[in-house]
């Protein structure tokens, strides 16, 4: 228990709400209190990191009990696994507050109140480990990215957030159907209708064939996550929401938002539904693989940078998605470091777009070229973010693919060597994407005169960079993290 | 202290890359950086040198600098070792490598980006040499992609061409084709042995061995395609030729000397696995004797003085591989560390020829350098005669070996040898063909073939050089900072083979080399011993056929005057003449039948799986849904009636339904 | 002792009102004055709810348990409703007087233990509420109050065809303990009850008068109807059906609860649907609570339970304050472009008005049952007790229609977030009353939203 875990949790709540009251058309002070926050936010996460004593078991931080309302009960815990992706999502406010800065818009305030009110979501779907309260902040998130986009979006905003908003929350309430249905299981067996770990595993949901309620139950579950991931077949949303949403929306989903749906797959499906997982692994294993694969031609033949980008993450959450399912620890761990090095090189490659759309206000890859010669600062970091991308050794990327392939390659070689193809292709598109914009000689008239990012500018870029390569050198700085959490699940039934 | 060395021998290169890499905004100039990475090289040169006098006296050294992973007992450290096998290549890459940097200095001193240049140079050594001294699979493929970066880098150092681009992004790929088998081998080999340090694949258990066949068949075979991406085997050599788009002096160490090599080092250091399976030695000879005698094919007839030589690279790598086929690995390396000297002798001196000339790099509008360019002629001609194999060079000792070997390997021997001889012959006719259109024929006996040749003009270095080398033709000799390194490297390929005298020569201290090297790899098994005379005889006679291949090639481009014959050959053997000059239509071949159908399938899942399947079904939900809310809406003028109608026809099922009841009660 | 005060009380209450009614009249002060007696009497008859547990007259009647909580909550909202409709115009005060009658309709309504009680409070209520829609003033207000008058007529008269069908199967007309002598005539006479309830409640096929009444009446008179029909209505049916449904024979049982969840299913699909295609957001209000009735039918299925009915208590209030809510925002909304069709009224609103636009946002979202709001916690509840008593196809495919739901509900925070406004928009200027009600409606849809225990503490 943590005393003063409730204020620490809604600072940033409270700081999102202090952007109404901010003075309206003094930019300058709205956005150093942007800075302030995302500071005092990253700050207070590492502090409860800290905190933690020991990373593998869960820490009840609070727990407030509602006796009259099925005696449902928010319980708000963290261990090394919803800490780590704390650190995250913070580190990554302070990555889009630094990364925009140069945003120019009249609605400043909503900007920021909605990034806020998004990452205190996130924060709390996190840390919430009831599954009542994961509900309701993992659909509260989808609102202010909602708004964002549909706000702050390009041309066909409207119907890229309607799509994102409407695929999501569809999945979720099959999700809430199923948390209905194992709530009144749980008040039917002990007369509360609270749900955590203890209760559902006393629920002993049995599984035989489709039917059976364990199946449907991890069936619910697993679309619900599999919308948000996206995994293949289910990632229509992805593109356009991508393609459509402001920098700050791109980078928020890509670096945290997709990777709530694995973090529900840890937490939840997989401790809870051993016997559908064990029984469907193959099943998610292909779709796994076949998202790698599909991801990167598809990525490969795009004529816009931020679609490209975004298949590309299709393609790395294939990955992920595989080192979840196999069942093998390592490959888990491996995934869940794909999930960081993930969010470090994709929003980098966001970022990148980002300073190359503020200068010439296009994304059409044929509209750049040989950039390398005018913004040399940009093509330096920007090579080093895609290599990170392309999984080259001595950077994060390697780390989390060469782990997740060993350790399915252990339970299914078949689909290793069709994962492992992603060796393979991710240069092919990536290379592309680069040498398109960054080399070849200066065609266009306009680029000549583009002027270099400024040092404001490089900073995320260099601390991504940074990132990068230290996370590949040593991966145990993050490894030692969540390793015991893992174990941990490994325990439950993994 | 050997370990902290060891330790050192990566970090000076490192800092080099980062020193140059931090300067290079406030421009020091080009000398300085030059040094920079010079002067680490040859730091580590030294330490190398310390250290490996420790390893020839008393065994491996090694240093564990931490931990990077653990996977139930696998270790992954990143751990450096100095054994018997890196010995060998730590040497080749700090003491080219520095004489390289060295003569870079004096190549690219009118260059702009030079900072860049080194820095990436630098950038190279570091990797190669973690690649050298990795103790285990993973340390070894971080220097493996490391090594393909940079040389990805070095290719697209002019990156303003579109082609070097390309030709880079060729060369990354391909390395990936292998990377892509060196990781699922390098897994499975971990899986099955239950560790990745080389130290303990160096004496592998043999029950494990005979336990999981299939699966280190399998490994081995995946090991093998990454051999072949690095070295530029078939299928995946295409890479190497148009490496040549970089910097002259980067051809030289890493698509030449070093880098190339690394699929050998590969396979020695698995060799004590391989061994056991005589299917993956046999697909692994094969493999090079093809490249071989397919490289040299091409060789002959092509005209830009840098692809002859890259091809006689790939060629020279095949013949290593086969070596490795035949089981013969302790000589396969030592044709790698004789081919080391003389290929970056030749590279050296191309690029000598090719600053001398301006940047001109076509063969045919040389010539008659002899008198211009005395030095870089004569350190060419030891390379020529070492690559070439002309006995008490360098080149003849190792060559003959793996001839003689492939000669004994059981089995496929004959078949083998013939090859690995055919190829040496045209070996030599190229390298003399070579040698007298740059150096001997005066110009004027070729001006017919400029105009022919005219369209081959290589404009991929920088303008300013082209149109100055079109105002004066001033031909020159290098500067000393250059041909310095020329005769080093020209008496190291003359000297280098008597490390490995065969047998015949001297029996006390034969074959030392390959002798130090066997404490590491398989030791060459299952060759019946040749009798010393007829090792003899097959020397004089291989020797001969050489010697008579270069006199054609002399007699086709000098002898006979404007080249009549070569004219008469040209036209009798047309479609044989344009295959080879074409490369086997290779790239095209790949470029269909790989490339566009993916392309391709890349279309169709965008165009009609994304579209059509994918966002279909969304649609598809979204318009039945809305549809039949259109059809449904019933907020029309009339709702009185509606609304009276429905309450009745509901009264009525309500009843008729309770009725029913009533009747099936 | 209790009996008389209580007769008393509603003596006071009858009286005071007559007062107003007859003040409105008087050519100066007169709507002033009715205006404050109207309130005092709402205020006096709340406070006076306040002096006993349990009222009964005879055995017609009987107020006790959840049935005082939903009183006192009703006649807090009379009191809102009041506060809303202001005296700043004769017509709007005379609504206000109307509804106190409504009012006493609903509290007989809700302690009426025999059916002839039980009728006329019903007709009350029903025609006040033709009246109220007649004088709403709107362009089809009466148009739509015929027809609305018309269909309840059909309706009441079917009913005291069900009254009849009763009477004969128990010989009695009370409805507490009678002694069932003919299954048939009981299950038709549930089955008449059934036919009642969801007219009354809109469910689907019996929606025909909602969504007009809903587009063509004026604020006030929207609460009236949301607060008192639909929640003393909806809670008087359900929990009684659910008492009737235990007396009748398994085997009708079985039929007239197959026939409400087929209601419910099917309003809540129709609900859903319908409302996507809508322009006009106020009939986008009139289907969702299409839906929403489907929702709570299921309850009809339930065994009584005085959990359930304390849930369904809360589902109903939390429902209709959200509803009015949304509705008051449009109505304000919609007086600012007077010239447009409603389709387009939000758009850019949030931009001039970002207080009223981020409620609205709220409401609505609680609406569609996004968590952190009321809205969630009673679908949540709602749900779990559907799945508890294993109508589990049931509640699914209600969910399932629920996805369709959000469609429309994020259609509203889309339009007022988006930026492709023709007439730009002024500043609404609220009153206070108005302001009141807003803040009210906001507190408790988050209170109940975060920690709904406080709402379903109050008992």
């Amino acid at each position: 228990m943590d005393q003063l875990f409730l204020i620490k949790f809604l600072i940033p709540l409270f700081w999102a709400i202090s952007f109404m009251f901010a003075p309206k058309n003094n930019e300058r002070t709205i956005k150093l209190l942007a800075l302030i926050g995302s500071i005092v936010t990253l700050s207070y996460s590492v502090k409860m990191f800290m905190d933690l004593t020991d990373p593998a078991v869960l820490q009840t931080l609070l727990k407030f009990e509602m006796p009259l309302f099925f005696n449902i009960s928010y319980t708000f815990a963290m261990d090394g696994l919803s800490g780590l992706l704390l650190l995250l999502n913070a580190f990554l406010l302070l990555v889009v507050v630094v990364a925009t800065w140069d945003i120019k818009t009249e609605k400043l305030r909503l900007y920021y109140f909605l990034i806020f009110l998004l990452t205190w979501a996130v924060n709390g779907s996190l840390l919430s480990t009831s599954l009542y309260g994961f509900y309701i902040f993992w659909e509260v998130m989808l609102i202010p990215l909602f708004i964002l986009v549909g706000v702050f979006g390009g041309e066909n905003r409207r119907y890229a957030s309607f799509k994102f908003f409407m695929m999501t929350a569809a999945g979720s309430i099959l999700m809430l159907a199923s948390m209905c249905f194992m709530s009144a299981m749980a008040y039917k067996l002990n007369g509360s209708y609270d749900l955590n770990y203890e209760v559902i595993n006393s629920l002993n949901l049995k599984y035989d064939g489709f039917y059976s309620p364990q199946s449907l139950i991890f069936w619910s579950f697993t679309i619900a996550f599999f919308l948000k991931v996206p995994v293949f077949p289910f990632h229509s949303w992805l593109p356009d929401a991508h393609v459509e949403a402001p920098t700050a929306g791109s980078i928020i989903l890509a670096g945290i938002l997709l990777k709530l749906g694995i973090y529900g797959f840890l937490r939840f499906v997989i401790p809870l539904f051993p016997e559908a997982v064990s029984a469907n692994r193959d099943i998610v294993l292909y779709l796994g693989a076949t998202g790698v694969i599909y991801g990167a031609l598809t990525a490969w033949v795009q004529k816009d940078i931020k679609k490209l980008v975004a298949f590309s993450s299709i393609s790395h959450m294939g990955y992920i998605i595989m080192g979840v399912f196999s069942q093998n620890p390592f490959a888990v761990k491996g995934a869940v470091f794909q999930m960081i090095a993930h969010g470090i090189s994709t929003p980098g490659l966001f970022i990148g777009v980002h300073y190359l759309y503020t200068r010439r206000h296009t994304k059409k890859l044929d509209q750049f070229g040989g950039l390398a010669a005018v913004m040399p600062r940009f093509a330096v970091l920007f090579f080093i973010i895609t290599a990170g991308s392309m999984a080259v050794p001595m950077t994060c990327g390697f780390v989390g693919e060469f782990m997740i392939i060993m350790g399915t390659y252990q339970i299914n070689k078949v689909v290793a060597m069709l994962a492992a193809t992603g060796i393979i292709l991710s240069p092919i598109y990536l290379l592309k994407m680069y040498h398109l914009t960054a080399l070849g000689e200066l065609v266009h008239e306009e680029n000549k005169t583009l002027k270099d990012i400024s040092f404001l500018e490089a900073t995320p870029l260099i601390i991504l960079s940074v990132f990068t390569v230290v996370l590949g050198l040593y991966p145990k700085l993050v490894m030692g993290l969540f390793d015991g959490t893992i174990n941990f699940f490994v325990n439950k039934g993994l | 202290m050997y370990e902290n060395y060891l330790a050192l021998i990566p970090l000076f290169p490192l800092l080099a890359f980062l020193l140059n890499s931090i300067l290079i905004k406030n421009k020091l100039n080009n000398v300085q950086a030059g040094a920079i990475t010079f002067v680490s090289l040859f730091v580590s040169f030294i330490l190398v040198i310390i250290t490996s006098m420790h390893v020839y006296n008393n065994g491996p050294v090694n240093v564990k600098l931490w931990e990077w992973m653990t996977y139930g007992n696998i270790k992954f450290n990143i751990h450096f070792v100095m054994d018997e096998l890196s010995v060998i290549l730590s040497l080749m890459v700090t003491g080219i490598g520095s004489a390289i940097a060295f003569f870079s200095i004096g190549y690219m001193d009118h260059e702009e980006k030079v900072g860049k240049f080194f820095a990436f140079f630098a950038l190279f050594a570091f990797s190669m040499l973690l690649l050298v001294h990795g103790e285990n699979f993973l340390v070894l493929f971080m220097g493996w992609e490391g090594v393909g970066l940079s040389s990805y880098l070095l290719i697209g150092f002019w990156y303003e061409h579109t082609k070097n681009g390309n030709a880079a992004k060729k060369a990354f790929i391909a390395n990936r084709v292998g990377d892509f088998g060196l990781v699922l081998g390098m897994i499975g080999f971990a899986l099955v042995f239950n560790t990745i340090s080389f130290s303990e694949l160096r004496t592998p258990d043999l029950a494990l061995i005979a336990a999981n066949k299939e699966m280190l068949i399998v490994s081995s075979l995946l090991l093998v395609l990454g051999a072949a991406g690095k070295s530029a085997q078939v299928p995946l050599f295409v890479w190497l030729p148009d490496a040549m788009m970089g910097p002259t002096p980067v051809s030289a160490l890493m698509h030449a000397a070093t880098m190339v090599t690394a699929g050998i080092f590969l396979l020695c250091r698995v060799s004590n696995v391989i061994v056991h399976f005589p299917v993956v030695l046999d697909v692994i000879a094969w493999m090079g004797a093809i490249t071989a005698l397919l490289a040299s094919l091409i060789a002959i007839t092509q005209t830009d003085i840098k692809k002859i030589l890259a091809y006689s690279t790939v060629s020279q790598l095949g013949y290593m591989i086969l070596a490795c086929g035949v089981g013969a690995f302790s000589t396969g390396l030592f044709h790698v560390f004789t081919h080391a000297f003389f290929k970056a002798l030749l590279f050296l001196c191309a690029a000598s020829v090719i600053y001398g000339c301006h940047h001109e790099q076509d063969i045919f509008k040389m010539g008659g350098l002899k008198k211009k360019m005395p030095i870089t002629f004569w350190t060419f001609t030891v390379g020529f005669l070492a690559i070439a194999g002309i006995p008490g060079f360098s080149g003849f000792f190792s060559k003959d070996e793996i001839l003689s070997m492939a000669l004994t390997n059981p089995g496929n021997g004959v078949w083998l040898y013939s090859v690995a001889l055919l190829t040496a012959l045209l070996t030599a006719f190229y390298m003399m063909r070579m040698l007298v259109l740059v150096f001997i024929v005066e110009p004027a006996h070729h001006e017919a073939h400029k105009d022919e040749k005219g369209h081959k003009k290589k404009h991929d270095k920088h303008d300013k050089h082209d149109d100055h080398a079109h105002e004066h033709h001033e031909v020159h000799e290098s500067p000393s900072v250059m041909t310095i390194p020329l005769i080093i490297l020209a008496f190291c390929s003359f000297a280098a083979g008597y490390l490995g005298l065969p047998h015949i020569m001297s029996h006390e201290n034969s074959r030392q080399f390959q002798g130090f090297i066997e404490k590491f790899v398989a030791k060459t098994a299952g060759h019946e011993h040749i009798t010393a005379q007829n090792e003899i005889i097959m020397m004089i006679v291989t020797t001969m056929l050489i010697l008579c291949s270069m006199g054609l090639a002399y007699y086709i481009y000098v002898v006979n005057d404007h080249n009549k014959m070569r004219d008469n050959l040209k036209s009798k053997f047309k479609t044989l003449w344009s295959i080879s000059s074409s490369k086997f239509k290779i790239d095209e071949f790949y470029e269909l039948v790989i490339i566009k159908p993916l392309y391709e399938i890349g279309h169709f899942l965008v165009d009609v799986v994304e579209t059509h399947i994918v966002n279909g079904v969304v649609k598809l939900v979204t318009r039945v849904t809305t549809a039949s809310g259109s059809f449904l809406d019933d907020t029309k003028p009339e709702r009185l009636e509606m609304g009276i109608l429905y309450i009745v026809i509901g009264l009525t099922i309500i009843i008729t339904a309770i009725f029913n009841a009533f009747i099936f009660r | 002792m209790e009996n008389f005060t209580f007769v008393q009380n509603v003596l006071i209450f009858l009286s005071i009102n007559a007062v107003s009614l007859l003040c409105l009249n008087l050519k100066k002060y007169g709507k002033y004055i009715s205006y404050a007696t109207t309130l005092i009497a709402a205020i006096v008859f709340f406070a006076s709810l306040f002096d006993a547990n349990s009222y009964g007259i005879s055995d017609l009647f009987t107020l006790e348990g959840n049935k005082i909580l939903l009183l006192k909550i009703v006649s807090v909202l009379n009191v809102f409703m009041i506060l809303v409709n202001g005296y700043y115009s004769l017509e709007k005060v005379k609504n206000s007087v109307l509804m106190s009658y409504m009012f006493l309709g609903g509290v007989f309504l809700l302690g009426a233990n025999d059916l002839m009680t039980f009728y006329v409070a019903l007709e009350t209520i029903a025609l006040v509420g033709y009246a109220l829609v007649a004088t709403s003033g709107l362009e089809n207000s009466r148009e739509a109050a015929v027809k609305y008058l018309i269909q309840g007529s059909v309706i009441s008269a079917i009913f005291l065809l069900g009254v009849a069908f009763y009477l004969g199967a128990t010989n009695s007309l009370t409805l507490v303990g009678a002694s069932v002598i003919n299954q048939e005539f009981y299950a038709i006479a549930l089955g008449i009850f059934i036919l009642t309830t969801c007219f009354k409640l809109g469910a689907f096929p019996f929606h025909a008068w909602i969504a007009d009444v809903y587009s063509n009446v004026s604020l006030g008179n929207l609460a009236a109807n949301f607060f008192i029909s639909k929640i003393i209505i909806g809670f008087k049916f359900i929990t009684l059906l659910q008492v009737l449904l235990l007396e009748c024979d398994p085997h009708f049982q079985d039929i007239l609860i197959r026939i409400i969840q087929v209601v419910a299913v099917m309003s809540a699909f129709y609900g859903n649907i319908m409302a996507l295609v809508q322009g006009q957001f106020k009939r986008i209000i009139a289907y969702s609570s299409v839906a929403h009735t489907g929702y709570m039918l299921m309850m009809v299925c339930l065994n009584p339970d005085d959990a359930y009915e304390t849930q369904l208590i809360c589902y109903l209030v939390i429902y209709s304050l959200t509803a009015t809510g949304i509705i008051l925002i449009l109505n304000q909304f919609a007086e600012l472009n007077k010239n447009q069709d409603g389709k387009n009224i939000l758009k850019g609103g949030f931009y001039k008005n970002k207080a009223l636009a981020s409620m609205l946002v709220v409401f609505v979202l609680s609406l569609a049952g996004i968590p952190l709001t009321s809205g969630f916690a009673m679908k949540y509840m709602l749900f779990t007790n559907y799945f508890k008593e294993g109508f589990t196809i049931e509640a699914t495919s209600i969910f399932i229609s629920s996805i369709i739901g959000l469609a429309y509900y994020i259609r509203f925070v889309s339009d007022l977030f988006s930026e492709e406004t023709n007439t730009v928009l002024p500043a609404i200027k609220t009153r206070f009353s108005e302001t009141l009600v807003h803040v009210i409606i906001l507190v408790s849809i988050f209170s109940v939203g975060i920690a709904p225990s406080l709402f379903l503490g109050l008992k």
